[in-house]
């Protein structure tokens, strides 16, 4: 089942992604997590160390006009990708500045600037329909979902803040036309601090007709974390968040028994 | 002419201040064009036009053909075409934004 986050900049889909990840992981799931964002951060929510690295880059090649994976997408993901603690496969499409270079790597390496996207897409594919988990963690906003890397099926989980700001992009996402037909769109609240927080997201979403599946609130643990530079999947187990990011968990563990018996 | 970008990380607050810095610099007496070049355009909310006002505006995108030269028409008649009304001495234009889902 492949899970994709969508939101604006900044609303918490690295976050929430990497939360769900290690909870799926500790339920023995087999998690494959994506970075797709120009401004990464899921490896460090992850617990691993950032690197520049693009490392999807060069696993697809030009073939006739079409396109062709360097490998099948198992040696594919056992190549570019690393291990997180708890047992997470993680991949990135590579920060804004590595793909700066993608001109230069271009010309020297012959590595077409839609190698990471296309790999992404081929193997993102495969993983929808060998089973497990591939959490996707996209660029903010509307770019990525506009073209497609949101898939043809599976999950996409909007990530709502109770700001104005977040709700007209969620309006946008929405709005952007006929979604694949099965792919379900669900929203999560993020950083509520009140109940009348949770009201706002729950109507901007039901006037969307999207269904609020999960509230996250602010918490003090996950944004101390986040300073002190320590992965966030470390944070308590009592925590609000990670409390909700559980019932986030069994809600998409349900949904994907219902897709598989269908 | 001073021109003013405001850059940072998703979610850091840069819509907010440019909103913010734009309306001060217009109620000091200066005529301001605001450009919010984000796919995801919001700074109309952060100048006080609203939700629906922001969702509503036109992309300067649209001057652009889809095939040849990028831009044909001088860049102040696209700005005049564009350009929305967000105050006195103050004026919006959005670039771009992504409305079309295009399943890859």
């Amino acid at each position: 089942m492949r899970v994709v986050f969508l939101g604006k900049g900044g609303s918490g889909k690295s976050t929430l992604a990497g939360l769900l990840c290690a909870e799926l992981a500790g339920r023995g799931e087999r998690v494959t997590a994506i970075d797709a964002d120009t401004v990464p951060g899921l490896d460090q929510v992850l617990g691993m160390e950032s690197t520049d690295d693009w490392s999807l880059a060069g696993a697809a090649v030009r073939d006739h006009g079409g396109w062709k994976l360097d490998g099948t997408p198992a040696e594919i993901v056992d190549r570019c990708s690393r291990e997180a603690p708890g047992g997470v496969r993680f991949l990135q499409m590579g920060n804004v500045d590595s793909r700066l270079k993608e001109h230069e790597m271009r010309r020297e390496q012959h590595v077409d600037r839609w190698s990471g996207t296309v790999a992404f897409n081929t193997v993102s594919r495969v993983y929808d329909e060998a089973g497990g988990w591939t959490i996707v963690d996209l660029q903010g906003g509307t770019l990525q979902v506009a073209g497609g890397m949101v898939g043809t099926n599976g999950i996409a989980v909007l990530v709502v803040e109770p700001f104005a700001k977040s709700v007209l992009t969620a309006r946008r996402f929405v709005g952007m036309g006929r979604w694949p037909k099965d792919v379900r769109l669900v929203g999560v609240a993020n950083k509520v601090s009140s109940p009348d927080d949770e009201a706002y997201v729950e109507a901007a979403l039901a006037e969307l007709g999207v269904p609020l599946w999960v509230a996250v609130p602010k918490d003090p643990v996950v944004v101390r974390a986040e300073r002190e530079r320590r992965p966030i999947v470390s944070v308590d187990g009592d925590a609000g968040a990670k409390q909700a990011i559980a019932r986030l968990a069994d809600l998409l563990t349900e949904a994907a028994l219902a897709t598989s018996k269908n | 002419m001073t021109k003013i970008a405001v850059a940072g990380k998703g979610g850091s607050g840069k819509t907010t201040v440019a909103g913010v810095l734009a309306r001060l610099i217009a109620e000091n007496g200066s005529d301001v064009l605001t450009v919010d070049a984000d796919e995801n355009p919001n700074l109309g909310i952060s100048l006080g036009l609203g939700v629906e006002r922001t969702y509503e505006l036109v992309s300067a995108r649209e001057a652009m053909l889809p095939d040849g030269p990028a831009i044909v028409d001088p860049m102040e008649e696209i700005v005049d075409r564009f350009a929305a009304e967000a105050g006195e001495r103050l004026r919006i234009v959005q670039v771009k934004k992504f409305e079309e889902f295009r399943p890859g």
